[in-house]
C-alpha cells in the first residue's frame, strides 16, 4: 500500500509538474464546447426561396406574404418565368422556387384543388427534405386559416422534453460526451508508452510493484483530473447554453466516472499496444472522434443506418453514454433506465483495465 | 530540375518502404467512403411509434394501415394515458405516440370536432419535425382519399427536387466526403514526411547539399500530390460505381479544382511541420485543423444555421470551397462560369499557402 502510495505520489508529480499544458489540456474542452456549441445545428432557419406567380390573385400574393411572415422563409424575388427561376437554383442563390399556377384562386373558388409546384435544389438533398416538410407544415397553417373549414383528419402535436424544438439542447450534451471521451483517451494514451520510449519502464520491472497497481496509479491522476474536466463542461452547458437539467445530478456523477473511466482504460490500452508516442496518439485521435462522432448517433440517428453498421455502433462508448447523459439531462431519467447502458460501459472499462494489465505483465 | 527530380526519387522509394503509407493512401479511403456513405444520412427510418387506438373502427385500422406502410414508421400498439406516455418515452419504447380518441372518425365526418394526439419525443428537434411531417402527410392523403368529395377546396403542393429527384443523402454527402478524405491523407502525410526527417536530423543533411530549399520542397510536394490525386480517383470512382452518384459535370474541371485544393492542402501540412519539432505537435495542429475543416466546411453541418460570426470564420477554410464545387460539379454538372468565385477563392488559397509555408521553411532549413 505504502509502496503504491509513494508511485502515486510520482505520477501526481510528472502531471503537475508542467502547469503550463495541464492548463491547456483542462481547458481545451471548454473552449472547444463553447465554440462547436454553436455550430452543430440542424434546424433550417431562412430558406431563401423565388416566386413564380402566374396567378396574379390577391389570395396568393396573400400566401406568398404570409410565407415570409413565418421566420422560416426569406423571399429573394419574383420572376416572370420558371426559366429565370431556374437560373437562381442552378447558381445556389434561392432553396427553391414556388409556382403558382394561372387561375389558381378561380379554382379555387369552384371548389377543386389547386396544386403550387415547388421545385427544389436536390444537391443539397438534407436540406430539400426539411424545406418540402416546412412548406408543408406552413400549407396546412395557411388551409385551415384562409380556407372554408370541413371534416378534415387533424391532429395537435406534443413535444415532449424540449417544446420550443431547440437544436442545441439536443447536441450540447452530444459535444461533451465526444469531447470528455477524446480527452480522456488522448491523456492516458501516451503515459506507457511514454516510459516506454525512454526506457524507465525497464526500470519498473525493479519496483516492487504489480502491473496492476501500475495501471490503477498511472490511471487515478487522470481520473481524478477528468472528473474536474466533466465538471467544467457540464458547467457550462449548464450556465452558457441552458441546457435544461431534469434528472439527478448524482445518476449524472456516477454515470460520467464510469464513462471516464471507460475513456481512460482504452487509452492505457492503446498505450500498452502501441510502439511509439505518436502511434499511441494516433491511434487514439482515429479510433475515438470518428466513429464517437458518426456512429454514435450524435448526429445521425442510428435507427437509419443499414443494418451491419448498427451493429457496428454497439461496441462504442460514446453511443451508451450520448443515450446516458441526453436522457438524465433532458428527459429527467434515473438509474431504472440507464442501468442497462451503465452495465456496457463498466463492462468496457474493465475489459480494456484486465486486457492492458495483462500486456503490461508481458512487458514486465 | 535534375535535383528535383533525385528528390521526387528519394520520396517515392521511401513512400514505399512504408507500406502504412501506401495503406493510407489507397485502401484507407476506399473503406471511409463505403462505411460513412452509408452512416451519413440524416433520413429518418424505423421510427418507432406507438399507437393508441381508441376508435377501433374500420377506418382506424385502414388509417394505421397506411402508416405502417409508409415505411417510415414500426408500429407497437401500446395501452396508455396521455400521461403514461411520458414513461415509455423514457424508457426508450417508442419515439412517438398517435392516440386516436374515441369515436374519432365518426365525429370527424359529422362534423362535431375532434383530433388526434401526436406525442413526439422531441429531445432531437429535428427528428421530431420529421416525424410530424411524415404522419401529417399521411393523415392528409388518408382524408383526401375517405372525404373525396365533401371536402373543402385548398392549397396543394406537388414538388419536384432538382438534380436529385428521389432525394438521396448519399448523393450529397460522397463528394463532401472524398474531399475530406484527400485533406486528411494531403496534409498528414506531408506533415509526417518532414518532421520524421527534422526528427532524424537528415533535413539538416539535405540542406548543406546544393538542393534549394524550394526544390526540395517541390521535389516532396510531386509524390504526394500525385498520390493525392490517385486516391481522390480512387474514391471519386467508388462514388461513382457504387452509390451511383450521377457526374454531370467535366472531368476537366473536376480535376482542375482537385489540382488547386491538393496544392492548398499539401501546403498547410507543410506548414504545419514547420511550426512542429515533433510528430506529436504535427498531430495535434492537423488534428485541429481537421476538426474545424469537418465542423465549419459545411460537410455535414449546414453553414447557413450557424451564426453570422462563424459563418464568417468558415471562409477559412478551403475545404468549404472545394466540398461547394465538387457537389456543384458532381450534382448540377455546374460549368466554369458558375464557379468563377469559387475558383478564384481556392486559387489564392493555393497561392497564400503556398507562399507563405515556402518563405517559412526555407527560413527554418537556412537558419
Amino acid at each position: 500500500m505504502r509502496k503504491s502510495k509513494a508511485f502515486l505520489k510520482k505520477e501526481f508529480l510528472h502531471l503537475i509538474r508542467d502547469p503550463k499544458s495541464l492548463f491547456l489540456i483542462s481547458l481545451l474542452p471548454v473552449i472547444m464546447l463553447l465554440f462547436y456549441g454553436y455550430v452543430v445545428r440542424m434546424d433550417v432557419k431562412n430558406i431563401k426561396f423565388g416566386v413564380v406567380n402566374y396567378d396574379h390573385s390577391q389570395f396568393f400574393e396573400g400566401l406568398v406574404s404570409d410565407m415570409e411572415a413565418s421566420s422560416y422563409f426569406t423571399r429573394e424575388g419574383e420572376f416572370p418565368s420558371l426559366k429565370d427561376c431556374e437560373k437562381w437554383i442552378v447558381k445556389g442563390k434561392v432553396d427553391a422556387c414556388l409556382i403558382i399556377p394561372s387561375n389558381g384562386y378561380k379554382k379555387l373558388l369552384t371548389g377543386k384543388d389547386t396544386e403550387v409546384l415547388l421545385v427544389l435544389d436536390g444537391s443539397d438533398s438534407n436540406l430539400a427534405t426539411t424545406v418540402a416538410n416546412y412548406f408543408h407544415a406552413f400549407l396546412a397553417k395557411f388551409n385551415s386559416k384562409h380556407m372554408p373549414r370541413g371534416p378534415e383528419f387533424r391532429f395537435s402535436v406534443v413535444n415532449f422534453f424540449n417544446p420550443e424544438l431547440k437544436s442545441s439542447h439536443f447536441f450540447v450534451p452530444g459535444l461533451a460526451a465526444i469531447f470528455l471521451m477524446m480527452i480522456c483517451a488522448m491523456l492516458t494514451s501516451i503515459t506507457i508508452v511514454k516510459e516506454k520510449e525512454i526506457g524507465s519502464l525497464k526500470l519498473l520491472r525493479l519496483a516492487p510493484v504489480s502491473p496492476f497497481q501500475v495501471i490503477v496509479v498511472k490511471l487515478l491522476p487522470y481520473l481524478f483530473l477528468a472528473v474536474v474536466e466533466a465538471s467544467l463542461i457540464i458547467a457550462v452547458a449548464e450556465l452558457w447554453f441552458r441546457v435544461p437539467f431534469r434528472g439527478s445530478l448524482l445518476s449524472l456523477g456516477v454515470s460520467i466516472f464510469i464513462y471516464m473511466f471507460a475513456g481512460l482504460s482504452f487509452g492505457v490500452f492503446l498505450s500498452t499496444i502501441a510502439s511509439s508516442q505518436a502511434i499511441a496518439m494516433i491511434l487514439s485521435l482515429v479510433l475515438t472522434i470518428l466513429p464517437s462522432v458518426l456512429l454514435s448517433g450524435f448526429i445521425f440517428p442510428i435507427k437509419s443506418m443499414p443494418v451491419l453498421l448498427q451493429a457496428l455502433t454497439y461496441i462504442i462508448p460514446a453511443r451508451y453514454f450520448l443515450i446516458i447523459i441526453r436522457g438524465i439531462m433532458l428527459m429527467g431519467v434515473g438509474f431504472k433506465e440507464i442501468y442497462r447502458e451503465l452495465v456496457f460501459l463498466m463492462v468496457f472499462a474493465i475489459f480494456f483495465f484486465v486486457i492492458s494489465t495483462f500486456r503490461l505483465k508481458r512487458e514486465l | 530540375m535534375r535535383r528535383i527530380l533525385a528528390i521526387v526519387k528519394k520520396e517515392f522509394k521511401q513512400m514505399r518502404r512504408q507500406k502504412q503509407t501506401l495503406l493510407l493512401l489507397f485502401v484507407v479511403p476506399v473503406v471511409q467512403l463505403l462505411i460513412f456513405g452509408y452512416v451519413l444520412t440524416t433520413d429518418v427510418k424505423n421510427i418507432d411509434l406507438g399507437i393508441k387506438d381508441s376508435d377501433k373502427t374500420v377506418f382506424s385500422r385502414h388509417l394505421i394501415d397506411k402508416i405502417s406502410n409508409s415505411g417510415y414508421f414500426k408500429i407497437k400498439y401500446v395501452d396508455t394515458t396521455p400521461r403514461g406516455v411520458e414513461e415509455l418515452l423514457k424508457k426508450r419504447k417508442v419515439d412517438a405516440v398517435l392516440i386516436i380518441p374515441e369515436g374519432f372518425m365518426r365525429k370527424v365526418l359529422r362534423r362535431e370536432g375532434s383530433q388526434a394526439q401526436l406525442i413526439v419525443n422531441a429531445m432531437d428537434s429535428n427528428i421530431a419535425s420529421i416525424v410530424t411531417g411524415y404522419i401529417m402527410r399521411i393523415f392528409e392523403n388518408f382524408g383526401a382519399g375517405i372525404l373525396k368529395g365533401s371536402a373543402p377546396a385548398k392549397v396543394k403542393m406537388i414538388y419536384t427536387a432538382w438534380f436529385n429527384p428521389e432525394l438521396k443523402s448519399v448523393y450529397f454527402m460522397v463528394p463532401g466526403l472524398a474531399g475530406l478524405i484527400i485533406t486528411i491523407i494531403c496534409t498528414l502525410l506531408i506533415g509526417f514526411s518532414i518532421v520524421r526527417e527534422k526528427e532524424t536530423s537528415t533535413l539538416e543533411q539535405l540542406s548543406i547539399t546544393p538542393i534549394k530549399p524550394h526544390e526540395l520542397l517541390i521535389g516532396k510536394m510531386i509524390p504526394y500530390a500525385l498520390g493525392g490525386f490517385l486516391s481522390i480517383t480512387l474514391a471519386l470512382m467508388v462514388g461513382k460505381l457504387w452509390f451511383h452518384v450521377p457526374m454531370r459535370g467535366s472531368y476537366l474541371l473536376l480535376f482542375g479544382a482537385s489540382f488547386l485544393y491538393i496544392l492548398t492542402a499539401l501546403s498547410i501540412g507543410i506548414l504545419i511541420a514547420t511550426f512542429s519539432t515533433s510528430l506529436l505537435q504535427v498531430l495535434f495542429l492537423s488534428w485541429f485543423s481537421l476538426l474545424f475543416a469537418i465542423m465549419l466546411s459545411g460537410l455535414l453541418i449546414p453553414i447557413r444555421n450557424m451564426p453570422k460570426f462563424i459563418q464568417f470564420l468558415s471562409n477559412l477554410t478551403p475545404l468549404k470551397f472545394y466540398i461547394k464545387m465538387l457537389r456543384e460539379i458532381f450534382l448540377k454538372g455546374g460549368g466554369l462560369n458558375l464557379m468563377l468565385m469559387d475558383i478564384a477563392i481556392l486559387s489564392l488559397f493555393a497561392v497564400v499557402f503556398v507562399l507563405i509555408s515556402s518563405l517559412l521553411f526555407r527560413k527554418r532549413l537556412t537558419a
